[in-house]
């Protein structure tokens, strides 16, 4: 709004509303005489570079054609690698096609004007990106004293089959689909069985399922399966639909009569999440109004949110007994508790079967809830109904959607997911490299990794960050193998500087990485979360916990001492009641999509970290083991300190203070605080 | 949700070069006078400008370094408060049976609700009110009486907010989207139903900063938190700089705020030793202003050690200030909720910007959907003393002028009974009332019907109520936003849908 010129807002507001409601007319109207050259029946599309030219584009006839000058409606360009060379011979690398395409756009900021950063710094980068915690002494000396041209590459392999690899990554993409074991609101109950779905993104990413299979079994696992789960793979496509359900949920809403909004709420939730998480896109604001400055119309919100239209929470599955290859029993009992039942069941009435429960979502065929447009996004104001449908700026008209042939679902979400993994969709590659990127330089190729939008950052080179989407698609959607062509590159271990920024640890990994340099941190593979033990006072900070009781699953259940030490991925994360010391270090609300850790530098971190008792105890725990200054620089730093170091730690020792005091200073370094 | 945008690389700026400025009443007076009582534009371009010049090195709303992230910041014109108190009563303490009197009730006392009223809230979205009551009026068991020179009537449980009545403004008809405790808490605290927005106290020291270097800028207080639990008080989307400290009223009154025992004596040593190393590691890494942000951190920390434990210090208040705000009482929860009006009181006085302060001290709190009575005879009894003194401990310092006292809830009780003697929730309608800070005095605006069931006259939003609090602070709340996602967000919504309750502002 201008300071100095100002619309009476009133007539602003009239305004808007009446374009809202033009908007919403013409859109109907004008689909109907859409593309009139595409196979309505077929649902085939005409190629996005068409859409965007076709003088009947509803978003260019609602807003006008500069709307649809946006980057990332452009098809992905596979663009040829640049020429080798800048002029300055001096210039180490170029080899790499990465360094090549940036070698433009950075040409100013002297990216690659010196070497890589030294060895040791370059494998503690690596290691903490990749496994997330830090590279040992050893790790570094053997690195160190690895001559071969292939020892970089040795390492990359190294940790990429790392198990731990799977458990860093998994906390990224958790924060983007609002991960929480519980489900929010007044009483914020236990979900006992979420830990399923993180346990499978760990071995989603572990094993290195392809990205577009990763998408199409979160949003539509259940509809890929003709029957019951018969192996742990066809389980896992079952868990996957976990995602589908781990937005907030009130579960009080229906004793006031409010179970429309809380529905309304996990369609608002799932079109949200989903538009941001997979494809970009901000589906939010137009969840209210036609978008102010994304080609997006309201109705598109609804029409995207049609596809999730039959969605129910399905955590009892019924399972024929005796059907079942060894390896899925062995599963369930790990991953999913099974019951044997005697209720009768549709299609399997008298016969003996048993319920196999755990954190999944399907479609309830028979209750297809009709989606309205809601004026302002208010559940209690619906005007008209919409179909299904993909964004209209690309695709108009009505997608194809084939009930799958076992009659059980709806076809509604398969055929989003398919749309979704296209290569008509400009979207879900740019979005997955780039959060990728993301992770590995803390800042993506897009700053605005949830938002490829007009209001979003423009790339720093589209030509790579496309060019990279197209090396993803090709190699099989192997996100490893996207990781090992990135950090290869000379761009990825240049110095820090003005393009290369320094990080600080996220919490998960100052945790992880305390826990880690001290000798403490405990492996633990998967399963249930561990609770910490908070005092009663932490705890009460969501009141639900003073009225638990066996059923309720209000409560907090602290875990044996034996078990405290696990990495933070497996630490609880209810919506309610934080960990303070973990919400110290900028731990993101986890009722929305989360696109990028902040790291701010607060006071009331180096409290945290100077006085908790665990921090203090894993010092000391240390100490305990290590007999001078030089041993404590190899355990949590991973060197030697320098002459003058050790001269200034030996003369602080020489004062009285304890072993245990100067490995609590060095967690507390800048050294141990930044990913270098 | 991204911070990228709101964290582009700043200026590095001097870490410790702000220091507060004093807020002096003429300059304020002289504002207000020139402000001419309204929120035009232009005067408000113009009174931005003024307050720049008196202050070039602040930064405008919302512009926050980085680095820095509290240092003050320049509000959109003239502040009348410069801090808010809000006292949140959780569960939904009834309005007909504190500060919204309705004689009628005790002619339709047993009777079913009028059908003129009941037909009136079942055409509204609010008509799920009824929705588990008995169509039966339940009379309230307090007797009411007018009190000070503005003849208001307050009830007999809250005698000694009665007595303050003249620095009272009521607002008799507040409404919120949901009649379930969370998603309307929610509401109250981030302006909207779902979890996941931030909080008041997040925007507002995201918007001005604080006036202390040496404390947080937002703190809440309580022995419970709301229902919904952290979701309400949280920074959301806004930078983790501003998401709340929770205060304690004891000691020591911050989690990690001391050494274990046998390490704290050398700590200001480990802090040489670890300052000396940083500087050292420091110069590896030219322009790396993060790391100057993280060695500054930790002596603002150390000094933050001293600062916090002295404001927790409430024993050194002598006796009579105790006894005005009740600490003296025999009952543990009186004291309790009487020691954080206190400390809320000592944090403002020290520049602390915003005070969220609960009272919950169960699982319950006011929610009395059986035996009002037992239920709500004994909060009053905890809550009126602190609240009374508060009040007239920050007038007797002449801390009211620039404090925003808020008490609120996130909704009502219903003038029909449900169960045994209890009453249900009521969105449809409810009393809050604000005092200091600007706001006029012995004032009460909207209405209920006749039993005191639904807003008929001037209903007000909470995001209505969320503009007036900024604006109070100097805030347009218009111009307070932040960008996620491809959207506008604001606290109060899509532009042009909350309107600040202007006439209750001096």
């Amino acid at each position: 709004m201008s300071p100095t010129l100002q619309t009476p807002r009133s007539l602003v507001l009239g305004l808007r509303l009446t374009l809202a409601c033009l908007c919403l007319v013409s859109v109907s109207v004008l689909e109907k005489h859409l593309f009139a050259q595409q196979d309505q029946r077929s649902g085939s599309t005409p190629s996005i570079g068409t859409a965007l030219e076709d003088p009947n584009n509803p978003i260019a006839r609602l807003f006008g054609s500069e709307r649809l000058d946006l980057w990332s409606l452009r098809p992905i360009q596979d663009t040829r690698i640049p020429e080798s060379g800048i002029p300055d011979s001096t210039v180490q690398g170029q080899s790499h096609p990465i360094d090549r395409f940036l070698a433009e756009p950075l040409a100013g900021i002297q990216l690659m004007g010196s070497a890589r950063v030294s060895k040791k710094h370059q494998l503690e980068r690596l290691s903490l990106d990749l496994i997330g915690l830090r590279a040992s002494y050893d790790e570094v000396i053997d690195f160190e004293t690895d001559a071969s041209s292939e020892s970089f590459d040795h390492q990359i392999d190294r940790l990429l089959a790392d198990p731990r690899f799977g458990e860093h990554w998994a906390r990224l993409w958790l924060d983007v689909v609002r991960y929480s074991d519980s489900n929010g609101f007044d009483w914020d109950e236990f979900r006992k069985q979420a830990w399923n779905y993180r346990d499978f993104v760990v071995r989603a990413l572990n094993s290195d399922l392809p990205y577009d299979a990763f998408v199409l079994w979160q949003l539509a696992g259940d509809e890929l399966l003709a029957g019951p789960p018969e192996s742990e793979a066809q389980l896992d496509r079952l868990i996957a639909t976990g995602y589908l359900r781990l937005g907030p949920y009130d579960n009080a809403a229906k004793l006031f009569n409010e179970q429309d909004r809380a529905r309304a709420e996990v369609l608002t939730d799932l079109t949200e999440t989903t538009g941001a998480a997979f494809l970009g896109l901000t589906l939010s604001c137009c969840r209210c109004h036609p978008h102010k400055t994304d080609p997006l119309s309201q109705e598109d919100h609804y029409r995207f949110r049609a596809f999730f239209a039959a969605v129910q929470f399905a955590d009892s599955t019924p399972v024929l007994l005796g059907n079942q290859p060894q390896d899925i029993q062995e599963h369930h009992r790990n991953a999913a508790s099974i019951q044997e039942s005697n209720e009768p069941i549709d299609g399997l009435k008298n016969e003996k079967h048993s319920v196999l429960t755990g954190f999944f979502a399907t479609d309830d065929k028979d209750h297809i809830e009709t989606i309205r447009v809601l004026d302002q996004g208010n559940h209690q104001k619906p005007l008209e109904t919409v179909e299904p449908g993909f964004p209209s700026v690309l695709f108009p008209n009505a997608p194809r959607i084939d009930p799958p042939s076992h009659g059980r679902t709806t076809g509604r979400r398969l055929a989003l997911a398919r749309w979704i993994i296209s290569k008509d969709n400009p979207w879900t590659a740019r979005v997955i490299v780039n959060r990728v990127w993301q992770n590995l330089f803390g800042q993506g190729l897009v700053a605005s990794s949830n938002d490829l939008g007009i209001t979003g950052s423009a790339p720093i080179s589209q030509e790579l960050l496309d060019h990279l989407s197209v090396y993803l698609v090709e190699h099989d959607w192997s996100l490893k193998a996207l990781i090992k062509y990135i950090v290869e590159s000379d761009a990825y271990s240049a110095p820090i500087g003005p393009w290369r920024k320094l990080r600080r640890l996220s919490a998960e990994q100052l945790r992880d990485v305390v826990l880690q340099t001290t000798g403490q941190l405990q492996h633990r593979n998967g399963g249930p979360p561990v609770w910490p033990v908070l005092s009663d006072d932490v705890l009460r900070s969501n009141p639900a916990v003073l009225d638990d009781n066996e059923t309720k699953t209000k409560g907090w259940y602290p875990s044996p001492e034996s078990q405290q030490t696990v990495r933070s991925l497996y630490l609880i994360q209810k919506r309610t009641v934080r960990i303070p010391w973990m919400e110290s270090f900028d731990l993101p609300e986890n009722t929305v999509s989360c696109a990028r850790r902040d790291a701010s530098i607060v006071p009331s971190q180096a409290l945290a970290l100077l006085n908790a008792t665990w921090v203090a105890q894993a010092a000391g725990q240390l100490a305990g083991r290590i007999e001078n200054s030089t041993d404590a620089y190899r355990a949590i730093l991973g060197r030697d300190p320098s002459e003058t170091e050790l001269r200034i730690c030996d003369a602080y020792l020489g004062q009285g203070r304890s072993i245990q005091e100067l490995v609590l200073v060095l967690i507390n370094s800048n050294e141990l605080a930044f990913v270098p | 949700m991204d911070m990228s945008k709101h964290f582009q690389p700043a200026n590095p700026q001097a870490i410790l070069a702000n220091r507060p400025e004093s807020f002096l009443p003429t300059q304020r007076r002289d504002f207000l006078r020139s402000l001419g009582g309204g929120l035009g534009v232009v005067a408000c371009a113009a009174i931005e400008s003024q307050l720049r010049a008196q202050s070039p090195n602040r930064r405008s709303v919302g512009d926050v370094d980085p680095l820095n992230p509290y240092a003050p910041r320049i509000p959109h014109f003239a502040p009348r408060a410069k801090s808010v108190i809000f006292l949140f009563m959780v569960g939904g303490p009834s309005q007909i049976d504190t500060f919204d009197y309705k004689p009628l009730l005790e002619k339709l006392d047993g009777k079913p609700v009028p059908a003129s009223i009941r037909d009136a809230l079942n055409a509204t979205r609010h008509a799920n009110v009824f929705h588990g009551c008995d169509d039966v009026i339940l009379k309230s068991p307090y007797t009411f009486k007018p009190y000070g020179q503005s003849g208001i009537w307050v009830s007999e449980l809250m005698p000694h907010t009665a007595e303050h009545v003249d620095d009272l403004c009521f607002i008799h008809s507040m409404q919120a989207d949901s009649n379930n405790h969370a998603p309307a808490s929610y509401q109250l605290h981030t302006g909207d139903v779902r979890a996941g927005k931030a909080s008041l106290g997040s925007w507002v020291t995201y918007g001005l900063g604080t006036e202390s270097q040496e404390l947080p800028g937002y703190v809440v207080l309580f022995d419970a938190g709301p229902l919904g639990g952290s979701a309400n008080y949280t920074n959301g989307f806004l930078p983790p700089a501003f998401q709340p400290t929770r205060f304690a009223a004891t000691n020591p009154p911050l989690q990690h705020l001391v050494a274990p025992e046998h390490l704290a004596p050398g700590q200001r040593q480990s802090l040489d030793l670890l300052q000396e190393l940083n500087r050292m590691h420091r110069d590896q890494y030219a322009g790396a202003t993060e790391l100057d942000a993280r060695i500054a951190s930790y002596e603002l920390a150390y000094r933050m050690q001293a600062s916090a434990m002295q404001v927790g210090r409430i024993e050194d208040e002598p006796e009579h200030i105790h006894k005005l705000y009740g600490i003296d009482a025999p009952e543990a929860r009186t004291q309790s909720f009487s020691r954080k009006c206190l400390l809320a009181r000592r944090l403002v006085e020290q520049g602390v910007r915003f005070v969220q302060l609960y009272d919950m001290p169960d699982k319950d709190g006011w929610d009395a959907h059986a035996k009002l009575v037992e239920n709500h005879t004994p909060r009053a009894k905890w809550t009126d003393i602190g609240v009374a003194g508060l009040l007239a401990d920050l007038k007797q310092r002449g801390l009211l002028d620039t404090t925003l006292v808020v008490w609120a809830s996130e909704f009502g009780r219903t003038p029909m009974k449900q169960g045994d003697l209890g009453r249900q929730h009521n969105a449809a309608g409810f009393t809050i009332w604000m005092a200091g800070g600007g706001v006029r005095k012995g004032l009460r605006i909207g209405s209920t019907d006749e039993i005191g069931l639904m807003a008929t006259e001037r209903p007000i939003q909470f995001r209505d109520l969320h503009a007036t609090i900024l604006a109070a602070l100097g805030i347009d709340h218009e111009r307070l936003s932040l960008e996620v996602s491809g959207r506008d967000e604001r606290i109060t919504g899509v532009a042009g849908s909350a309107n600040p309750l202007l006439d209750i502002l001096v």
